[in-house]
């Protein structure tokens, strides 16, 4: 008795420990980063996800895709694309594949290459003109004719590829690493 | 009809006696207006109800408003729960401790050994995930500061780097994030003397944050040590990390905990982190580079 009078007298408190403790969990077993899910892991950590996407038309080409949130939340809304970077989840990341795949995907020229990424990125990029010279990003629009005058394209499948970026002291490094991907098909 | 809204819902009023129930649940209120939400739904309701609230003082304690307000901010939190920042997570447990107050008709003190330990949680978590993660390697905050567009002007004050360079490493790291490329970096650009530097400036954090998690959790409740350290750890903190919704939650907790003698000094420390809002780094730099 005396116990459920004193666990009623801390029951907001109790109810902190637990929150924390089951984020605590998922952010060292699960993908969920510190800093969100009420475990008070603000600044703890430089790790964050990041998700890039490179769609495939029909044809085979191959095209590299801006995965960012747009003005009036369509095809991809601001509040999902921030959770699903907070904690990506499988069927998170298959519903951001679902909507990049069935949206048009407008393009836009990459102008210039930065100097200060890693001598082998840069050479990838040099390599592959074609890939890496126009960037598409997800699209909305109202009908096919607007999108047709936008020179948007649409794409059959996509493989979304997720990673983390760190900052590392030893030579000051703002590097990505790859951790895994899914492929999600129109 | 309107007369029986009225008096169903003043059946619900619970007085608030003048002085510590009054400031508590009136600043929070307030809070409640500001900054206690997230989402263009929760609020506009939450600036109705609480302004409505504040404005007809006799409602500042309503159960029912109270119980609205609680219900809401569940809601609304659990619909958006991993894109929260923590102090919004926080606000509502002081809410949810507000309206049990009300409801149970609990005395004063267990608003005030509830808000002692809350406190004291928060920090010893947050020590914990610190701990836990990589804040207690030399580099943590050092990146911060390299890559977080927020500090980039101190980061530019501390080492004479050109800002135009600390922005461009940014765009690279922009650019860095749409490519699909494992083990692909950006060199950042700084000095030995800003890495020892923000490297001391961590440790010191986290020894204080661990210190004021320890006196409010095994401290007296009439101690002024803790009250002391959470004012130090709240000014030394927040001028550099600009969040003034958690230094606010933090100083009506402090508040909320704290004997009558040491309360005026959190309220000078609420009023004194104000000017986190003054754009001290822009101010600086203009100064710096403006031609009088």
């Amino acid at each position: 008795m005396k116990f459920l009078q004193s666990l009623e007298n801390r029951l907001v408190c109790v109810l902190l420990i637990v929150v924390a403790v089951i984020q605590m969990y998922n952010s060292q077993f699960d993908t969920l980063t510190p800093w969100k899910g009420g475990g008070f892991g603000m600044f703890s950590t430089n790790k964050k996800a990041n998700i890039t996407a490179v769609g495939y038309k029909a044809n085979g080409d191959s095209i590299l895709i801006n995965v960012v949130a747009n003005k009036f939340d369509l095809p991809i809304s601001k509040n999902f694309l921030k959770s699903t970077l907070n904690y990506p989840k499988e069927r998170k990341l298959e519903r951001l594949g679902k909507l990049i795949a069935t949206s048009y995907l407008q393009p836009d020229t990459i102008k210039e290459t930065p100097k200060n990424l890693d001598k082998r990125t840069y050479e990838q990029l040099k390599k592959n003109p074609e890939f890496y010279h126009t960037i598409y990003t997800p699209r909305h629009y109202q009908n096919e004719k607007m999108a047709i005058a936008g020179n948007a394209t649409k794409i059959e499948r996509v493989k979304i590829k997720l990673y983390n970026t760190d900052f590392y002291e030893e030579g000051l490094l703002y590097k990505k690493s790859y951790l895994k991907e899914i492929e999600v098909t129109n | 009809m309107l007369t029986k809204i009225h008096t169903f819902i003043d059946k619900y009023n619970v007085p608030l006696k003048p002085g510590y129930e009054e400031l508590i649940f009136k600043f929070s209120l307030m809070l409640l207006v500001l900054d206690g939400s997230t989402g263009w739904n929760a609020q506009i309701l939450m600036r109705i109800t609480c302004t409505l609230m504040l404005v007809f003082g006799k409602y500042a304690g309503n159960k029912l408003f109270w119980g609205i307000i609680i219900s809401v901010l569940l809601l609304s939190n659990s619909l958006q729960w991993y894109m929260l920042d923590n102090h919004k997570i926080l606000f509502m447990y002081w809410v949810l401790l507000l309206t049990m107050y009300l409801w149970l008709e609990k005395d004063t003190e267990y608003i005030r050994a509830n808000s002692k330990l809350l406190i004291g949680l928060v920090m010893l978590f947050a020590v914990v995930q610190k701990v836990l993660n990589e804040f207690l390697t030399p580099g943590f905050l050092h990146g911060r500061f390299l890559f977080d567009s927020r500090f980039m002007l101190i980061t530019h004050f501390l080492t004479d780097i050109p800002v135009e360079l600390l922005y461009k490493s940014k765009q690279s790291m922009t650019m860095l994030n749409a490519l699909p490329i494992h083990q692909s970096f950006v060199q950042l650009k700084s000095t030995p003397l800003m890495a020892t530097s923000i490297y001391i400036f961590q440790v010191f954090g986290l020894v204080v944050e661990f210190l004021v998690s320890i006196l409010f959790l095994g401290g007296k409740k009439d101690s002024n040590a803790k009250d002391i350290s959470l004012i130090i750890f709240c000014i030394g903190t927040y001028f550099i990390f600009p969040v003034i919704g958690f230094s606010s939650i933090l100083l009506l907790l402090g508040i909320a905990q704290s004997t009558a003698k040491i309360r005026p000094y959190y309220i000078i420390a609420f009023i004194v982190l104000q000017f986190i809002k003054v754009p001290w780094q822009e101010l600086l730099y203009y100064i710096e580079n403006a031609s009088f």
